[in-house]
C-alpha cells in the first residue's frame, strides 16, 4: 500500500508512453496527478514516522549476497521525499505553464514522471544495490530530459556530456558497494549499519587499515558525479541546455542533491575513516569558492544560477565532511526551496522574453512582471542568507559546524557567502532593476497563473521553511555550541558587504564594468579538459584501435572463425546420412565406455 | 483403485482415450477443436500435480515401482506444460498434414502418458515400460508426414537407432538383475553398497548408460539427433528436443544419485565419465552448428549442446549441480519451445526452413522476428534473459567441482554459440527478404502464446526468485 509513493509515477510514465501520449492535456494532468498522490503519501508516511511498514521483496538470493527491493522510510528519508515529491509538484504545475506550446508536451511529461520514479526509489531504497539502480535510472532520465530538444545539437551534445561524466562517477560508486560487500557481506543499510555500531571491524578491513578509505572515497565518488563536485562539476552548466523546469527539478532542487542524501545514507561508513571526511570537506570547500567565483562573471541567467548551485552543493558536501549530516539535509532542503523558485522565476522571465537568456539584454523587468521580479528577489535574499529567512539559519549551522571544526574551511565558506551575495544581487540588479537594456524588454509581460502561483509557494516556502524544518533537522544542539554568535555576526556582515558590492557595481551599468577572463572562462576548465582528456583519449583510442584492427580483428576473430568454421566442416563430415555409418558410431561409442569400463574401473576389484 | 485415479497418468490417459473415442464417432471435427480439448485435459492435469502431495501423498506405491516425490512432481509439471505448447503447435501446424490430422493431436498426449509415468519411476521395470511407450509413440510421430520422404527417412533412422540402444539398455538392466536379484532402484543400490563389485556390474552399468545417452542425445550417441530433427514435423522435433531429452534427464537423475551409479565407490568415476561425455557433447553440438543453414537442424545441433551444458551440471554431483540442471531444463523448456514455436508458425507460410527463408522477418512479422530473437538471445545466455541464469548455474557448479577444463570448455562454446545463435538474428534484421514475399501472420492463439513465452523468459530472467523457490522445493529433504 505504502508503495503508492513509487508506483505512482511509474503508472503514470507508462500510461503516457504506452497509451496517453496522443491527448496531451490528459497526459498533463495523469502526470501532476501522479506527482500529487506521490506527496499526499509522502506526507502520510512522514506523520506515521516509521510506524508504516514498507513491505519488501527478495530480488536475489545468492548466497552470500542478498538484495532485496525494499523502502525504508525512517527520518531521513520521510524529509526527503517531501522535499523531492512537494517541489516536484510546483515544478510540474509550472512546465505545463512554460512548455504548453511544445509538440512533445506529452512525452516530457512521461520523462518528469519517469524521473520523479527514479529519484523517489533513492530515497526509499533500503540498500546499496537498489539505491544504484535507481541512481542509473535518474542519470537516464536526466540524460532524456537535457536532451528532450534533441533537434538541437548544443542539448544533443549537453546531455552525451552529463551522461559520460556522471558514468565516471557512478563507477567509483559501484566499486565502493562492491568494496562493502566484500567487506561486510551485505549491501543492506540496516545490517550495514547494525554491524558498524557493533564496533568490530570485519576482517578485511581490520588487516588493511587503507581499505575503509578507499571504500569511502569510492562512494563518495559517485556523489561527485551526480552532485557535480569537483572536478567532475563540468557537465551541470551544460546540463541547461534542457527546458528550464528541467533544470529547476533536476539539476537545482532534486537529482544533484541525490549525492549529498547518499552520502548521509552511508555517513556511517564514512565516518570509519578519518582522511575520507577530510577529502569531503576540503573538496566541497573547493567547490564552493570555485563555483562562486566563476558566477561573478557569466552572463547567462541560467548559467548563474548553475554555477551558484553548484557552489551551494559545495557546501552541502562540505557539511557531510564536517560530520554536520543534519545541517547538510537542512540546507539541501532550503537549497531545494529556493533554488527551484530562482529557476522557475528565471524560466518565467525567459518565457516571457521568448527565450532571451543573456541578462545584459533584460533589466527593468521589475515593473513588467512584479510577481515574477517579487518572488525573485525573496528567492536571492533567502539563499545569500538575509536574516530570518530559511538560506540563512541553513547555512549559519554549515558554517558554524566549520567554524568549530575546521578554521580554514570556516573562511573559505564565509568568503563564498559574501561572494554568493555579490553575483545575486549583480544578476538581479541587471536583469530586473534599471531601464530595459534592450527591446526585447519591450514586450515582457507576467506570466499565467499556473506558472506565478507555484513560483508563491515556493516563495513561502523559501521563507518559512527554516521555521518549520530547524527543529526537525537539528534539534535543539543548535544553540548549546560556542561561536553562534560570531559566526552569525560575521556572516551578517559578509551579506551585506556583498549586496553592497553588487547593487552599487551594477545598478546604473550598461555594461559589465570589470573583466576578469580567468572567471568568465570557467577557470579554462573545458579546455584544459579538452587538452587532457580528449587529446589523451584520441591517443589511446588510436592505440586501442590498432590492437584491435590487427590483434583481436586478425588473429583473435578471423584466426577463431576460420578454425570454428574448418572444425565445424570435418564434424559434418560425420554426419553423412549414411545409416549403417550411423550405427557404426553408435557402436564405436559403446565399445569406448566398455573399453573404459575394463580400464579405469579394473582397479576397483 | 483410489490411486489409480488420482494418477496423473492415469488421468491424462483416460481424457486422450476419450478424446480417440470422439474423434472416431465425429471425424468431422476441426482440428483446432481438438486440439484445445487435449490442452483443457492437460492443463487440468497439470493443475491436479499441483495438489498431488496432498491428495496422493508423498512416498511410493503399487509396491515400490511409483514414487511421488519433488523431483517426480517438477518433471511431470514440466512434462504436461511441454505437452501444452506442443498441442499449441500441432494446431497450428495441423493443416499442412494432407490426411490423419486429428490422431497426430492425440499422440503427444500418450508420449506425455510415459513421459509422466518415467518421472515417477524408482524401478527399472516401470521405467522400461515408460521409456518404450514414450520412444514407440515417438516413431510414429517422427515419421508422421508420410508424404514426406524426409520425415518417412528421419523414421526409420530414429526406430533403428533406438531400437539399438533400447537392446542395450535391457541387457544392462538384464545384468544388473542378475547380479542384484532386484529390478527396484533403492535395493540396487543397497545390493551394490554391501556386496563386492565385479566386472558384469560395471558392464551392466556401461550398457545402461548408452540406453540414456541415446536419449538426450549425447556425443557418440547424438548420431540420429540432427537427422531425425531436421525431418520430423516442426512440433515433434520440440517435442523430442525438450520432452524426451528432459525424460532422459529424471531417469539419469535417479540412476546417478539413488541408484547403480550413486554407489560411493563407483560414483567418482562416473562423474568423471560424464564430464568427459559431456565435455566433447558441448564442444560438437557447438561447432557442428556453425556451418548448418537448415534452421531445424541448426537447432538439432544447438539442442545437443544445451544437452551437453545440463550433462556438465549433472557430473559435478552437488546439489548445486543438480539446482543448475533443473534451471537448466526450465530455461531451455522455454525458450526452446518458443523457437520451436515460431519455426513451425513462420516455415509454414515462407514454405521452408532454411535461414534464408527467414530473410527480412523483421519487416513481414515483427512479433515473430522478435521472439525468434528473444528465444535465441536467452539459448545464447545473455543476460538478463533466463538463459543466462542457466548457463551461469552450469558454470558456477562446474567451477565448485573444480572441473576448470570444464568451465573453460563452457565459456568457450558459450561464445561459439553466441556467434550461430546472432547470425539467425542477422537474417531476420539485416538481410532483405526476397521480392515479393507476402507478411507472415500469426493468429491469434498464436499471439497469445509467443506473448506469454516471452515474457516467461523477460520476467524470469530478471526475477527469479519463483524458479529458485520451485527448484529448491525439490531438492529439499533428499540426500543429494
Amino acid at each position: 500500500m505504502n508503495w503508492v509513493v513509487l508506483l505512482a509515477p511509474l503508472i503514470s510514465a507508462v500510461l503516457i508512453t504506452l497509451v496517453l501520449h496522443p491527448m496531451k492535456k490528459l497526459s498533463v494532468l495523469v502526470s501532476i496527478l501522479a506527482c500529487a498522490v506521490s506527496f499526499l503519501a509522502s506526507l502520510c508516511l512522514f506523520y506515521n514516522n516509521g510506524a508504516m511498514h514498507l513491505s519488501s521483496i527478495d530480488w536475489l538470493d545468492l548466497p552470500g549476497l542478498k538484495v532485496q527491493i525494499g523502502g525504508m522510510a525512517d527520518h531521513l528519508a520521510c524529509l526527503m521525499l517531501l522535499v523531492v515529491s512537494g517541489v516536484g509538484l510546483c515544478i510540474h504545475i509550472f512546465a505545463y505553464g512554460y512548455m504548453k506550446e511544445d509538440p512533445g508536451l506529452s512525452r516530457f511529461f512521461a520523462k518528469l514522471s519517469l524521473f520523479m520514479f527514479s529519484m523517489l526509489g533513492i530515497v526509499l531504497a533500503n540498500n546499496l544495490v537498489m539505491m544504484f539502480i535507481f541512481w542509473e535510472l535518474v542519470g537516464l532520465s536526466s540524460y532524456l530530459l537535457i536532451g528532450f530538444w534533441f533537434q538541437r545539437p548544443s542539448a544533443a551534445e549537453a546531455a552525451k556530456k552529463a551522461f559520460i561524466v556522471n558514468r565516471l562517477g557512478d563507477f567509483g560508486f559501484l566499486l565502493g558497494i562492491l568494496g562493502v560487500w566484500l567487506a561486510w557481506g551485505t549491501v543492506d543499510f540496516k545490517e550495514l549499519s547494525q554491524q558498524v555500531a557493533s564496533g568490530h571491524l570485519p576482517a578485511l578491513l581490520a588487516n588493511n587499515p587503507f581499505a575503509v578509505t578507499l571504500i569511502g572515497i569510492g562512494l563518495f565518488m559517485g556523489c561527485v558525479g551526480k552532485s557535480a563536485q569537483f572536478p567532475l562539476h563540468v557537465w551541470l552548466p551544460d546540463a541547461m541546455e534542457g527546458p528550464t523546469p528541467v533544470s529547476a527539478l533536476i539539476h537545482a532542487a532534486t537529482m544533484v542533491a541525490a549525492g549529498v542524501y547518499m552520502l548521509c545514507r552511508v555517513f556511517f561508513i564514512l565516518e570509519l575513516s578519518h582522511q575520507v571526511l577530510q577529502v569531503i570537506a576540503s573538496l566541497g570547500a573547493l567547490t564552493a569558492i570555485f563555483a562562486a567565483l566563476i558566477a561573478t562573471q557569466q552572463n547567462d541567467i541560467k548559467r548563474i544560477l548553475a554555477y551558484s548551485t553548484l557552489s551551494q552543493l559545495g557546501y552541502m558536501v562540505m557539511a557531510v565532511g564536517l560530520g554536520a549530516t543534519q545541517a547538510a539535509m537542512f540546507h539541501l532542503s532550503t537549497h531545494a526551496f529556493f533554488k527551484a523558485l530562482l529557476f522557475l522565476g528565471a524560466g518565467s522571465v525567459i518565457h516571457s522574453l521568448h527565450h532571451e537568456q543573456d541578462i545584459w539584454k533584460m533589466g527593468g523587468l521589475w515593473k513588467k512582471m512584479p510577481v515574477t521580479a517579487w518572488t525573485f528577489l525573496i528567492g536571492t535574499l533567502a539563499l545569500t542568507g538575509c536574516p530570518l529567512l530559511s538560506g540563512f539559519f541553513s547555512k549559519d549551522a554549515i558554517l558554524l559546524a566549520a567554524f568549530q571544526h575546521n578554521k580554514l574551511v570556516f573562511s573559505v565558506g564565509i568568503i563564498t557567502a559574501g561572494l554568493t551575495a555579490y553575483y545575486m544581487f549583480r544578476l538581479f540588479a541587471v536583469a530586473f532593476l534599471g531601464k530595459p537594456r534592450s527591446h526585447a524588454v519591450d514586450h515582457a509581460h507576467e506570466s499565467p497563473l499556473v506558472m506565478t502561483a507555484p513560483l508563491t509557494i515556493l516563495a513561502a516556502l523559501s521563507v518559512f521553511g527554516a521555521l518549520f524544518g530547524q527543529e526537525e533537522y537539528l534539534g535543539l544542539e543548535h544553540a548549546n555550541h560556542g561561536g553562534g554568535w560570531i559566526v552569525m555576526g560575521l556572516s551578517v556582515c559578509m551579506f551585506v558587504l556583498g549586496i553592497s558590492g553588487g547593487l552599487l557595481l551594477y545598478l546604473k551599468s550598461r555594461e559589465e564594468p570589470i573583466h576578469i577572463s580567468l572567471f568568465a572562462n570557467k577557470f579554462y576548465s573545458d579546455e584544459l579538459y579538452e587538452a587532457i582528456f580528449v587529446n589523451g583519449q584520441q591517443l589511446l583510442a588510436r592505440l586501442l584501435d590498432w590492437v584491435d584492427r590487427w590483434i583481436v580483428g586478425g588473429f583473435l576473430v578471423r584466426g577463431s572463425a576460420v578454425l570454428s568454421t574448418i572444425t565445424g566442416e570435418v564434424l559434418r563430415l560425420l554426419q553423412g546420412g549414411n545409416l549403417s555409418a550411423y550405427v557404426m558410431v553408435f557402436i564405436v561409442g559403446v565399445v569406448f565406455l566398455c573399453y573404459w569400463v575394463l580400464v579405469y574401473l579394473k582397479p576397483l576389484f | 483403485m483410489k490411486q489409480f485415479l488420482l494418477m496423473p497418468e492415469f488421468q491424462l490417459l483416460v481424457w486422450a482415450l476419450v478424446l480417440f473415442v470422439f474423434d472416431a464417432y465425429r471425424p468431422q471435427t476441426k482440428p483446432r477443436t481438438l486440439a484445445w480439448l487435449g490442452i483443457l485435459g492437460a492443463a487440468l492435469v497439470l493443475g491436479a500435480t499441483f495438489v498431488e502431495p496432498l491428495t496422493m501423498g508423498v512416498g511410493q506405491y503399487f509396491h515400490g515401482l511409483y514414487s511421488v516425490d519433488g523431483l517426480s512432481i517438477f518433471f511431470k509439471q514440466f512434462f504436461l506444460v511441454t505437452l501444452i505448447v506442443v498441442l499449441w503447435m500441432s494446431a497450428e501446424f495441423v493443416e499442412v498434414l494432407p490426411l490423419a490430422r486429428n490422431e497426430f493431436l492425440l499422440l503427444p498426449m500418450l508420449t506425455t502418458v510415459g513421459m509422466l509415468l518415467l518421472a515417477s519411476a524408482v524401478d527399472f521395470t516401470t521405467m522400461f515400460v515408460a521409456l518404450e511407450l514414450v520412444t514407440i509413440s515417438f516413431y510414429v510421430l517422427v515419421a508422421y508426414q508420410r508424404n514426406r520422404s524426409a520425415s518417412l527417412e528421419a523414421g526409420v533412422k530414429y526406430l533403428i537407432i533406438g531400437a539399438l540402444s533400447t537392446g542395450f539398455l535391457v541387457y544392462g538392466i538384464a545384468f544388473l538383475y542378475g547380479n542384484a536379484g532386484s529390478t527396484s532402484f533403492a535395493t540396487i543400490l543397497e545390493t551394490l553398497s554391501t556386496n563386492p563389485l565385479n566386472l558384469s556390474i560395471l558392464f551392466a552399468m556401461a550398457l545402461i548408460l548408452v540406453g540414456l545417452c541415446f536419449k538426450i542425445s549425447a556425443v557418440p550417441f547424438h548420431i540420429w539427433a540432427p537427422d531425425v530433427y531436421q525431418g520430423a514435423p516442426t512440433p515433434v522435433t520440440a517435442f523430442l528436443a525438450v520432452g524426451s531429452k528432459a525424460a532422459g534427464f529424471v531417469v539419469l537423475l535417479r540412476l546417478v544419485f539413488f541408484s547403480c551409479f550413486g554407489n560411493p565407490v563407483v560414483a567418482p568415476y562416473v562423474s568423471s565419465l560424464l564430464a568427459v561425455l559431456a565435455g566433447v557433447t558441448v564442444i560438437l553440438g557447438t561447432f557442428a552448428a556453425l556451418p548448418q543453414r537448415n534452421l531445424k537442424r541448426l537447432l538439432g545441433y544447438s539442442s545437443i549442446g544445451h544437452a551437453g551444458f545440463i550433462l556438465m551440471a549433472l557430473s559435478c554431483l552437488s546439489p548445486r549441480g543438480v539446482n543448475a540442471v533443473l534451471i537448466y531444463l526450465i530455461s531451455y523448456l522455454l525458450a526452446g519451445l518458443l523457437a520451436f514455436f515460431l519455426i513451425t508458425v513462420v516455415s509454414k507460410q515462407v514454405e521452408g526452413e532454411e535461414l534464408v527463408n527467414f530473410s527480412g522477418l523483421s519487416k513481414r512479422s515483427p512479433l515473430a522476428a522478435f521472439g525468434l530473437t528473444v528465444a535465441f538471445v536467452s539459448m545464447a545466455g545473455i543476460p538478463p534473459l533466463l538463459g543466462f541464469a542457466g548457463k551461469l548455474g552450469v558454470l558456477a557448479a562446474a567451477w565448485e567441482a573444480q572441473r576448470y577444463v570444464l568451465v573453460g570448455i563452457g565459456v568457450i562454446a558459450a561464445a561459439v554459440g553466441l556467434y550461430y545463435y546472432l547470425s539467425i538474428v542477422r537474417y531476420m534484421y539485416w538481410n532483405e527478404a526476397a521480392d515479393g514475399t507476402a507478411a507472415v501472420k500469426l493468429s491469434c492463439s498464436a499471439k497469445w502464446l509467443v506473448w506469454l513465452l516471452v515474457a516467461g523468459v523477460i520476467v524470469f530472467g530478471i526475477y527469479q526468485m519463483p524458479i529458485a523457490t520451485v527448484v529448491d522445493q525439490v531438492l529439499l529433504g533428499r540426500n543429494w
